[in-house]
C-alpha cells in the first residue's frame, strides 16, 4: 500500500504543472487559479481511491480541475466568468491538442527551449518568472513603458511555444 | 498574420498580462469561439504563461494540515495532508531547479522523471541563474547570480551566492575560487576543508563564511570554531563565534574579532545557525563587522575594502540586471522588398512615407517621401502618420554589419535588431485600423561596426493625430486649442511660427509642474512638432498642474494650467 500511495503522489505530484496550466486556461490566467488548484488537489486526493491505474492519470485528474472551475464560478458572481460552458468545453478538447499526457516532457522541452533564447531574452524570462519582477518593475529598471515589456514577454513566449511545438512535432516523428 | 489575428494576439498579451479590461476580455473569448485555430493560440499561450509561473514557483501550496484519507478508504491509511501537499509541491519545483541546474535529468514513457544521483545535491535555490552542477568529482560548480543551497555527500551544506567558481575536490575539500559562501558543517563531517588562494580553513563542527575575491579572503565565524592556516601551512588562529580572518594579498593575514559593544550587538543578529535562515544577511554582517575592525585598528586598509565591497556590489548588480533592449520585438510584420519600392534613397535621412487617406479608407493614394531631421536649425520634421502602414527607408552605412532600430511612443516601445543589410522596414504603427488614441512616435535607428561601436544614428519623429484619420473640428493653433475633457495621453502641438517674435526658434521647451510635486523638463531640437504628454501611467495624479511652453532663447511664452478633476482633466490655456 505504501508504494500505491507513493505512485499515486508521485503522479499527482508530476501532474501539477499540467493541472495548473489547464485550469489557468479554462479561468483567463485569473490570480485564483492557485486557489483552485488546491481544491482540485483536495478532490484528487480524497478520491484517490476511485482512480484505475490503467487510466492515464492526467486525464483522470484534469477532470477533477474542470468541475473544481465550475464550482469555483458557480460560488461567485457571474460577472467574474471570463468563458462560459461552451467555449470552456471547447477550450478542454483544445488545450489536449497542444499538450501532452506526459507534463514532465514538456517541461524538458521548455528548458531546452529555454536554452535556445538569446541571452537577453533568456534574462528577461527569468527575470519575469523566476525572479518574480512585476512587468512594471522591469520596466522602470530597463527605462521603457510597461506595454513594450509586455510586448517583448509576449514574443520571447511565442517563441517558446514555437520552439516546444517544433520539437514535440519531431519527437512524434521519431516515435 | 492577418489583422483579426493581430487584434487577438494582442488581447491575449493583455489577458496574460492581466491589463484586459473585462470588454476586452469578452472579446477575445468572442473571437475564438467559433474558430480553433485562435482558441489553439489561445490555449498555447497561456499555458506556457502558466507553466513558467509553476517553474518560477510563483505558484505557491498552502493548505494547512488537516487530515484526510488516502488511497484504498478501505485500508483506513491516512497521512498528514500538508505533507502530501509539500510533497507534491517539492518534487515540482525540485524537478524544475534541477533542470535549471543543468543537472542530467531523463524522462521515461510513463512521464515521471527523475534526477541521476550527483555528489552534488540541490537542496535549493533563488533567483539562480546560471548554475553549473558538477556530475562527477572532482568538479567544478559555477553560479551566475543567485542563491543556491547545496548539500554534498559528506553532510555539509553550502549556500552559495554567485556569482561564485568552486572547485569541489571531494566530500570534505572544496577550494573557492571566486565567491561567497556559507557553510553549515555537521559534526559527523568534522575536519571539512575550505581552501582559498590565501587561506585553508578546517572545520570543526560549525557555520562560517568564506568570502573570496581578486585579492582578498575572508572568513568569518557564526558558530562553533574553525582553524585557518595560511595556504602554505603557516598557521594564523583559531577563530570561534564573531571571529574571523581577512587575508590581503602582500601581507601576513590577521584576525577580526567583534569585541566591542555595536560589533556584539550587530552580530547577536546572526550568531549560531540564525546565519542559516539569512545567509545574505549573515555575510552581509561578517562584511560590516570586518570593515569597522579594520576602521578601528588598521584604517590604512579600509580604501581598498570599501573598493572591494563597491565592486561587488557592482557585480551583484551587473549579474540581476536583465538588459533586453537589443534583443526585442518587433511589431512590423513585413520587409518591403526593394524591387516594390519607388521611392527615393537619400544618405542621410531615414524616411517616413503614407498612404493618404482621401475621406475614407478605401480611396487612398501613397504621398512623397519626406525627409526628417535634415536642417540643425529650422526644420519641420514631423511626419503625420496618415496610414497604419509606414515604410520606413534608409541606407545601410558601408561599415555597418548591424543595426536597431527603437520606436518609442507613449503607450508603448519596441525595439528591433537587424543582423544583416536591411534598408527598408513596413511599420504597422497600431494593432487596428485605426489609432486608439492620439500618439507620438519617436524613431531611432543606430548603426553598429562589426566592433558594435556605433557608426551612425538617424532618428524620425512622428504623430498620429485624430484628425489624420477621420473628420475632427480644424485645430490651427493654439488659441483655437479646443482642451475640452481630456482623459488620456495628451498630444500637444507647438510651433514657433505661431507668433512673429519666435518664429526664428530652432528648438522648444515644454516644462509640466505638478504643484507641490514633481516637474518635467522637454526640451527638444525642433520648433514645430508635438510633445506626448503621458497622463496614463504618468504618476501625475489628481490636482493642479501647469504648462509653460517656450523656445529657448526668444522672449514669450505659453502657459496652461490644468487641473485634474473626476471623470476627466480640464485644460484652460490663459
Amino acid at each position: 500500500m505504501r508504494d500505491g500511495v507513493s505512485t499515486f503522489a508521485e503522479q499527482l505530484a508530476g501532474a501539477q504543472f499540467d493541472l495548473y496550466a489547464y485550469i489557468s486556461v479554462l479561468m483567463g490566467g485569473a490570480a485564483e487559479a492557485a486557489d483552485v488548484l488546491q481544491e482540485t488537489n483536495l478532490a484528487i486526493l480524497q478520491d484517490a481511491s476511485s482512480y484505475d491505474p490503467s487510466r492515464n492519470f492526467v486525464f483522470w485528474a484534469r477532470g477533477f480541475a474542470r468541475n473544481r472551475v465550475r464550482r469555483f464560478y458557480r460560488s461567485r458572481s457571474r460577472d467574474r466568468l471570463v468563458f462560459d460552458e461552451e467555449l470552456m468545453n471547447s477550450l478542454s478538447e483544445t488545450v489536449s491538442c497542444v499538450s501532452d499526457d506526459r507534463p514532465l516532457e514538456e517541461l524538458v522541452l521548455l528548458r531546452q527551449c529555454m536554452e535556445s533564447l538569446a541571452p537577453k531574452q533568456r534574462e528577461l524570462i527569468t527575470a519575469r518568472y523566476f525572479q518574480a519582477t512585476a512587468v512594471k518593475d522591469i520596466a522602470t529598471r530597463e527605462c521603457c513603458s510597461e506595454g513594450a515589456v509586455s510586448v517583448l514577454l509576449h514574443r520571447v513566449r511565442r517563441l517558446l511555444a514555437e520552439c516546444i511545438e517544433k520539437k514535440r512535432k519531431q519527437a512524434g516523428a521519431l516515435a | 498574420m492577418d489583422e483579426l489575428a493581430i487584434i487577438f494576439d494582442d488581447l491575449v498579451r493583455r489577458v496574460i498580462d492581466g491589463t484586459a479590461t473585462p470588454e476586452e476580455r469578452r472579446r477575445m473569448a468572442e473571437l475564438m469561439r467559433d474558430d480553433g485555430d485562435l482558441q489553439m493560440h489561445y490555449c498555447r499561450h497561456m499555458r506556457l504563461h502558466a507553466l513558467l509561473m509553476c517553474c518560477g514557483g510563483q505558484v505557491k501550496a498552502d493548505v494547512g494540515s488537516r487530515q484526510l484519507a488516502v488511497g484504498n478508504r478501505q485500508s483506513g491509511l491516512r497521512i498528514g495532508w500538508k505533507i502530501a501537499a509539500a510533497a507534491v509541491i517539492v518534487i515540482g519545483v525540485t524537478t524544475w531547479l534541477l533542470m535549471l541546474a543543468g543537472s542530467p535529468f531523463r524522462s521515461d514513457r510513463s512521464g515521471h522523471g527523475r534526477a541521476r544521483s550527483s555528489p552534488v545535491a540541490l537542496m535549493h535555490g533563488e533567483s539562480i541563474i546560471g548554475l553549473d552542477l558538477p556530475s562527477q568529482l572532482p568538479g567544478t560548480l559555477r553560479l551566475a547570480s543567485g542563491q543556491a543551497k547545496v548539500r554534498l555527500t559528506s553532510g555539509t551544506e553550502l549556500t552559495l551566492l554567485g556569482p561564485l567558481e568552486l572547485e569541489i575536490r571531494d566530500a570534505m575539500r572544496v577550494r573557492l575560487e571566486t565567491g561567497r559562501l556559507l557553510a553549515y558543517v555537521p559534526p559527523v563531517a568534522s575536519g571539512f576543508t575550505v581552501l582559498t588562494r590565501k587561506l585553508e580553513i578546517w572545520d570543526i563542527g560549525t557555520v562560517f563564511s568564506v568570502t573570496v575575491s581578486k585579492d582578498v579572503s575572508d572568513v568569518f565565524v557564526f558558530q562553533g570554531s574553525v582553524q585557518v592556516v595560511e595556504a602554505d601551512g603557516e598557521p594564523v588562529d583559531l577563530c570561534e563565534g564573531g571571529q574571523g580572518v581577512r587575508a590581503v594579498a602582500g601581507r601576513r593575514p590577521y584576525k577580526v574579532v567583534a569585541d566591542w559593544p555595536e560589533a556584539e550587538s550587530r552580530f547577536a543578529g546572526v550568531k549560531g545557525q540564525k546565519a542559516l535562515k539569512n545567509p545574505e544577511q549573515a555575510l552581509s554582517v561578517a562584511d560590516e563587522v570586518t570593515l569597522a575592525w579594520i576602521e578601528r585598528y588598521e584604517p590604512e586598509e579600509v580604501s581598498l575594502f570599501r573598493a572591494r565591497l563597491a565592486r561587488a556590489r557592482a557585480a551583484a548588480e551587473a549579474a540581476e540586471r536583465v538588459p533586453f533592449s537589443k534583443s526585442a520585438w518587433v511589431r512590423p510584420v513585413a520587409s518591403v522588398p526593394p524591387q516594390e519600392e519607388n521611392m527615393t534613397t537619400t544618405k542621410v535621412a531615414m524616411m517616413a512615407a503614407a498612404a493618404l487617406f482621401m475621406g475614407s479608407e478605401t480611396s487612398s493614394g501613397t504621398s512623397l517621401p519626406v525627409r526628417i531631421d535634415t536642417s540643425p536649425v529650422h526644420n519641420l520634421n514631423w511626419t503625420t502618420l496618415f496610414t497604419n502602414e509606414v515604410p520606413l527607408r534608409w541606407e545601410w552605412p558601408d561599415t555597418a554589419t548591424a543595426a536597431e532600430l527603437t520606436v518609442t511612443g507613449m503607450r508603448e516601445s519596441f525595439v528591433t535588431n537587424f543582423t544583416s543589410e536591411t534598408t527598408n522596414l513596413l511599420w504597422r504603427p497600431f494593432t487596428t485600423a485605426l489609432p486608439r488614441e492620439e500618439e507620438v512616435y519617436a524613431l531611432t535607428l543606430s548603426f553598429f561596426d562589426s566592433g558594435e561601436k556605433e557608426v551612425q544614428t538617424l532618428t524620425a519623429k512622428l504623430v498620429a493625430l485624430a484628425g489624420a484619420f477621420g473628420a475632427v473640428p480644424v485645430d490651427p493653433g493654439p488659441s483655437d486649442r479646443r482642451w475640452g475633457k481630456v482623459k488620456a495621453n495628451a498630444v500637444i502641438p507647438y510651433d514657433a511660427t505661431w507668433t512673429a517674435a519666435t518664429a526664428d526658434a530652432a528648438a522648444s521647451r515644454l516644462v509640466i509642474t505638478k504643484t507641490g510635486g514633481a516637474t518635467q523638463e522637454c526640451l527638444t531640437g525642433d520648433a514645430s512638432g508635438y510633445f506626448g504628454w503621458k497622463l496614463v501611467n504618468g504618476d501625475w495624479g489628481y490636482g493642479a498642474v501647469a504648462l509653460t511652453l517656450d523656445f529657448p532663447g526668444f522672449d514669450g511664452k505659453w502657459e496652461a494650467a490644468l487641473e485634474y478633476v473626476a471623470g476627466g482633466t480640464m485644460i484652460t490655456v490663459r
